[in-house]
């Protein structure tokens, strides 16, 4: 999974993060992507490569002090919500 | 059913947006630059502030304020030639920082406050050039088709 290239994140509060399109995309995606710190730390993952949930998983573990049923639901849940938002490329 | 802006200013303290269109030129570039719109306080808003208000067609817009008046502002989009008269009722959030690309600037940083008022205030040279331009495509379609 990728994160369309179209796609930008701003940061709009202490732990909240906004991802809304320029260019062709923002013609017909109108929406913002509402993250908190750990969407949007999984979000910039997506947008640096490729990734499958593993490695996500694998990421947030490295990252953060969370255990690993934890970190699997919590990519499971972000991911379909993105994919839902129809924001992979 | 999709949210208007004002419902999500109330509910977030912010609303996020790609800037569409070319009337804010050159500070903002159309489909590539984004804006960060709050909720209007309890104080007027100044000079040079981003209003983004909401005109009785229903239409959005977000342009600069050259005047502060009575119940109303006197506005203009940086690469507009044309005033408008916005009366406070119409506004429903202001702009407090944008992205220029990658690069952030928040709406009281000196160097941006610097740049509104510079850009307005050449406004009595810009706007000969304009007239030029206008002129000199209007001849051009005349004689070219």
């Amino acid at each position: 999974m990728r994160i369309n290239p179209d796609f930008t994140i701003q940061k709009v509060g202490a732990s909240s993060y906004v991802a809304v399109p320029v260019g062709k995309t923002s013609e017909t995606f109108h929406a913002m992507v509402r993250l908190n710190e750990t969407g949007a730390f999984l979000w910039k993952r997506m947008t640096e490569k490729d990734c499958t949930e593993e490695d996500l998983v694998a990421a947030l573990l490295e990252t953060y002090e969370i255990d690993a049923e934890t970190a699997a639901r919590d990519v499971h849940r972000i991911v379909e919500i993105l994919r839902d938002s129809r924001v992979f490329a | 059913m999709s949210e208007s802006i004002e419902e999500v200013l109330a509910r977030d303290g912010y609303y996020v947006r790609t800037t569409v269109g070319v009337s804010m030129r050159p500070m903002l570039r159309n489909r590539r630059d984004r804006v960060i719109i709050r909720p209007v306080g309890e104080e007027r808003l100044k000079r040079w502030d981003l209003p983004l208000y909401r005109r009785p067609d229903g239409k959005c817009v977000l342009h600069r304020i050259i005047d502060v008046k009575d119940g109303y502002y006197v506005i203009r989009g940086d690469n507009t030639y044309a005033k408008e008269r916005v009366p406070d009722e119409w506004v429903i959030g202001v702009m407090s920082e944008f992205y220029r690309g990658k690069r952030h600037v928040t709406a009281t940083q000196k160097s941006y406050r610097f740049y509104a008022a510079a850009w307005q205030t050449l406004y009595p040279l810009r706007y000969p050039f304009h007239l030029c331009r206008v002129l000199a495509a209007k001849v051009k379609h005349k004689l070219f088709g």
